[in-house]
């Protein structure tokens, strides 16, 4: 409930791996939930191609909260879309808890989310939940879908709901009676119910205020206990580095900067890091003015 | 909707000065009074009156309440601060704390039965109660001026920018078809577009969210206005892109006196451009006062809530207290 | 439905062709005379005995009249239930399934919206037999794309949606998200166009049995009385007016409650009528004492 204490990242060690694994929460095969060697995609047909991710690896283990940062353009939602086999990459391999889904078809991806292997969290509250269905439908779609039964699935939804801090009562209102931070609740608890090994979170607070934000952010602390991988995909630094145990930093399709969480954002190496940092405003310090902005992005293009 | 169907509480004999003969032009570059104000506005009840200044303020708020006519509900319950020319005021709180209502107040754009229901608004030493709808549409752009949250929804998407900003200035300033053409590209260098001239024929569906937002801030200071209004003005932006715009009204406020109110849910954006900061929660002011005071060493639970919230979920989590110089 | 009846509009449309429904279902019953029967009063004037007088043949205008609603009305039923299926299966799949088949039903669509419908109707009349049946599946067919183009737009709206994308993550094959997230964003939309097929459908049914397609000329229709009325204008200028009245009613409201069913279908419908229940609900309590549900709506 507390969180991190503000210092204790910085004496996590730098090592990769998570903090706080709960040692019964090691995926099936021992390794990784979800690891992406050097993955390219493109888009469009081969007269107009456009390369959007051109050579990402990236690893997420059981238990640990990956940040992945990026602007507009990075190719962090492709990345997303990848993982979730709405993108099929075009070179490079993603194994997903143990099994190659890089070459994998309809069919294999239907099965895979069958079983709830890796779940979603989309940014917009607004759309991400169909305005005719009660709560308690869009929750226990992912079981329903497989075949739980109805009893079983609402039950299942209930716990969910007051996992994410939310009254029972709202499982038969529609989504325009809740605020967009109750949505984004709910689209969390969605993605929770399936007891999914990955979660993929594309922005998942960018669209909610503050304080909104923070109750999101410490839901997401909490899940680290269960064993649950996260990939937070954001392209503000602050919230990423409120949860995140390690980042990735996306830039142009590559992979500018890999690290522990503290280690990146106080240690940035990679110029690009380095002018996300510093253009990010703090409460305390300075931030860069234009002057080193824009030799920072001379840098880049170097 | 017109702000004179809220009951308006006038004070003093604003009304007379409604015909204050105000330049349309561009600001000369005021001297201000630096970022730093003298005389912090906390804790001042709100009846009591500021020190008269010489020169009216751009825009002063008096205990400003707002009521939702409909249901009867209190939505602001009193909202006091001063602007003067290069200074900047932010207001920071949750969705609902009734932040945005009061900006919107100040451009007399409330929502239908939303009014003004005690304290006052006065813009450049104007009562707003006073204003005739057609004085307001004069005062706005030209006095007060806004931009908002989300650029693409506030430019029209078959027209031309350089055409949409042109018209603003013909219709503000009086400007014929070839002066307002300069005066685009002016402003368009102002808010630091690279090839202005490539930006001015392009349509809004061409630009990203970055260069948009410059261009309603260009469109917004177009006919040389004392106050901006940016509600959320950088929420939806890169961080990279945010610095930029941030960096932009800063720069604004140096050159041209204008005057600034920062609405955001983010501190830290307050904390890079304020000089004065008020917290509001369900409509309450519950604390106000200098930027560095209220954000490093808040006195109310509210406050010191969002600063811990923002501290330990955020960039300043990771921050060594040595770097706070 | 209620919704629908909480409109006034919606409420005159439905009780209208109610009673058109009425007359098809026991027309023919209520008939006062044999509407076949001759008599050598040839176009007599309205009177006790014939409520709207007789026709060249002496024939009961008024029995014709009540007698020829049912064929009208099952016509023109026919003509946009075809339509439906014809055109809404196609149109959801054309967004779900491969860019082949959607090629192709897009092609078909416009190559009948080309298609002059008089003309292609008496064609097939002429190959398959002159029936009612043949005519209006035709025309029905004809009339598809309409269903087509408003369930595909349906669809498309829809269907990149996050909410259908957090389906498809959730493993739900394409029967599952036509069921449970498109089916209902698509209904309103081909109501609205249900309803203005079938005000369409007494048109073409009138204009068909006015040619006689489809209805053999001694069974009574009303676009039959129509034209034979027409013939015999110079002697009673007021024949046609009676069964033209009748098709203009129905078509009216068969589009009166085609606009009610638009005007509360989709989100702009939810907060139409939620706007009004807020504003009935604010009337009744005095606006001094907020309401605990009032804050709660107003909380965000």
């Amino acid at each position: 409930m507390t969180g991190t204490p503000r210092l204790g990242a910085d004496a996590a060690p730098d090592a990769p791996a998570s903090p706080a694994v709960p040692p019964n929460s090691l995926s099936a095969h021992g390794g990784p939930v979800l690891r992406i060697s050097d993955l390219h995609a493109h888009y469009g047909t081969r007269a107009r191609r456009r390369t959007v991710l051109a050579g990402v690896s990236l690893e997420v283990a059981a238990g640990e909260t990956v940040g992945l940062i990026g602007e507009t353009g990075s190719g962090k939602s492709t990345l997303a879309r990848c993982v979730l086999g709405l993108v099929r990459p075009s070179a490079g391999s993603l194994v997903l808890d143990g099994e190659d889904v890089t070459r994998h078809g309809h069919r294999q991806w239907r099965a895979l989310r069958r079983r709830g292997v890796v779940q979603y969290v989309f940014q917009d509250p607004l759309r991400s939940l169909d305005p005719d269905l009660t709560v308690a439908e869009s929750l226990t779609e992912p079981l329903l879908v497989r075949g739980t039964p109805w009893t079983e699935a609402e039950q299942r939804a209930r716990t969910l709901l007051d996992r994410v801090r939310l009254d029972p009562g709202l499982l038969t209102r529609q989504p325009a009676e809740l605020s967009g931070g109750q949505r984004q609740r709910v689209a969390v608890a969605r993605a929770l119910v399936t007891e999914p090994r990955l979660v993929v979170l594309d922005e998942p607070v960018s669209a909610l205020d503050s304080a909104n934000r923070v109750r999101i952010l410490r839901i997401l602390k909490e899940l680290r206990g269960d064993g649950v991988a996260l990939l937070f995909i954001s392209h503000d630094l602050g919230s990423v580095a409120g949860v995140a145990d390690r980042i990735t930093v996306l830039h142009g399709g590559t992979l500018a900067e890999t690290g522990t969480a503290a280690d990146v954002i106080n240690r940035p190496r990679h110029p690009y890091t380095r002018l996300l940092v510093r253009s990010a405003p703090t409460l305390h310090g300075t931030p860069a003015d234009r002057a080193e902005r824009d030799s920072l992005r001379a840098q880049l293009t170097h | 909707m017109t702000p004179s169907t809220g009951r308006t509480v006038t004070r003093g004999p604003g009304e007379a000065r409604t015909a204050v003969p105000r330049s349309t032009g561009r600001r000369p570059a005021a001297p201000h009074t630096g970022p730093e104000p003298a005389v912090p506005d906390a804790g001042r009840p709100p009846g009591v009156p500021h020190a008269v200044p010489a020169a009216p303020s751009p825009l002063s708020l008096r205990d400003v309440r707002i009521t939702d006519h409909a249901t009867g509900r209190k939505l602001v319950h009193g909202v006091t601060f001063d602007l003067t020319p290069g200074r900047t005021v932010g207001i920071v709180g949750e969705s609902g704390s009734g932040k945005t209502l009061t900006c919107r107040a100040a451009l007399g754009i409330l929502p239908a039965h939303f009014g003004i229901s005690g304290g006052s608004i006065e813009i450049d030493g104007t009562d707003i109660g006073t204003l005739t709808p057609r004085a307001w549409t004069a005062l706005r752009g030209s006095t007060v001026s806004a931009v908002f949250q989300d650029p693409a929804s506030y430019l029209n998407p078959s027209i031309r920018v350089g055409r949409q900003i042109a018209e603003v200035v013909r219709v503000k300033q009086g400007l014929g078809r070839r002066a307002a053409h300069e005066r685009v590209l002016g402003l368009l260098r102002a808010v630091h577009l690279r090839d202005p001239e490539r930006v001015q024929g392009q349509y809004p569906h061409e630009l990203s969210g970055g260069m948009l937002q410059r261009i309603l801030i260009a469109t917004a200071v177009a006919a040389g206005p004392r106050v901006l209004i940016a509600d959320e003005a950088t929420t939806a932006l890169d961080v990279t892109v945010q610095a930029e715009v941030l960096d932009l009204l800063a720069e604004l406020r140096r050159t041209t006196g204008l005057a600034l109110v920062v609405v955001s849910h983010d501190l830290a954006v307050v904390a890079r451009l304020c000089d004065e900061v008020l917290v509001m929660r369900d409509g309450e002011v519950v604390e106000q006062g200098p930027t560095r005071t209220v954000l490093h060493h808040p006195r109310h639970p509210y406050t010191r809530l969002l600063v811990d919230e923002h501290e330990q979920y955020g960039l300043d989590r990771f921050r060594t207290p040595e770097e706070d110089a | 439905m209620r919704r629908v009846l909480s409109l006034t509009s919606g409420r005159i449309a439905v009780a209208v062709l109610a009673v058109v429904a009425l007359l098809a279902v026991l027309g023919p019953l209520l008939a006062p005379h044999d509407p076949l029967a001759t008599s050598t009063h040839t176009l007599a004037p309205a009177s006790a005995g014939h409520w709207l007088g007789t026709d060249y043949l002496g024939r009961d205008v008024f029995s014709r009249l009540l007698a020829g609603s049912r064929i009208s009305v099952l016509g023109s039923l026919e003509v946009a239930l075809t339509a439906l299926v014809a055109g809404t299966v196609p149109g959801i799949l054309s967004v779900q399934l491969g860019r082949v088949f959607e090629w192709a039903t897009l092609r078909l669509a416009d190559t009948l919206v080309a298609l002059p419908f008089l003309l292609f109707a008496v064609a097939v009349v002429a190959l398959l037999g002159n029936g009612l049946t043949q005519a209006m599946l035709v025309t029905g067919v004809l009339v598809s794309p309409l269903f087509y183009r408003v369930a595909r737009a349906a669809t498309l709206a829809v269907a990149r949606a996050p909410y259908v994308e957090a389906a498809l993550i959730a493993g739900a094959g394409t029967g599952w998200i036509v069921r449970r997230h498109l089916w209902a964003k698509v209904l309103p939309p081909l109501a609205v166009a249900l309803a203005q097929t079938v005000g369409t459908g007494f048109v073409i049914v009138s204009s068909l049995t006015f040619l006689g397609i489809g209805v053999q000329p001694p069974a009574p229709t009303w676009g039959g009385l129509l034209a034979s009325d027409l013939g015999y204008l110079g002697h009673q200028p007021w024949a046609p007016v009676a069964p033209a009245l009748l098709v203009m009613l129905t078509v009216w409201a068969a589009n009166l409650l085609a606009d009610a069913l638009r005007d509360v279908s989709g989100e702009a419908g939810r907060t139409l009528l939620r706007g009004r229940a807020a504003r009935a609900r604010t009337a009744a309590v005095p606006s001094v004492t907020p309401t605990p549900d009032a804050h709660a709506g107003g909380a965000r």
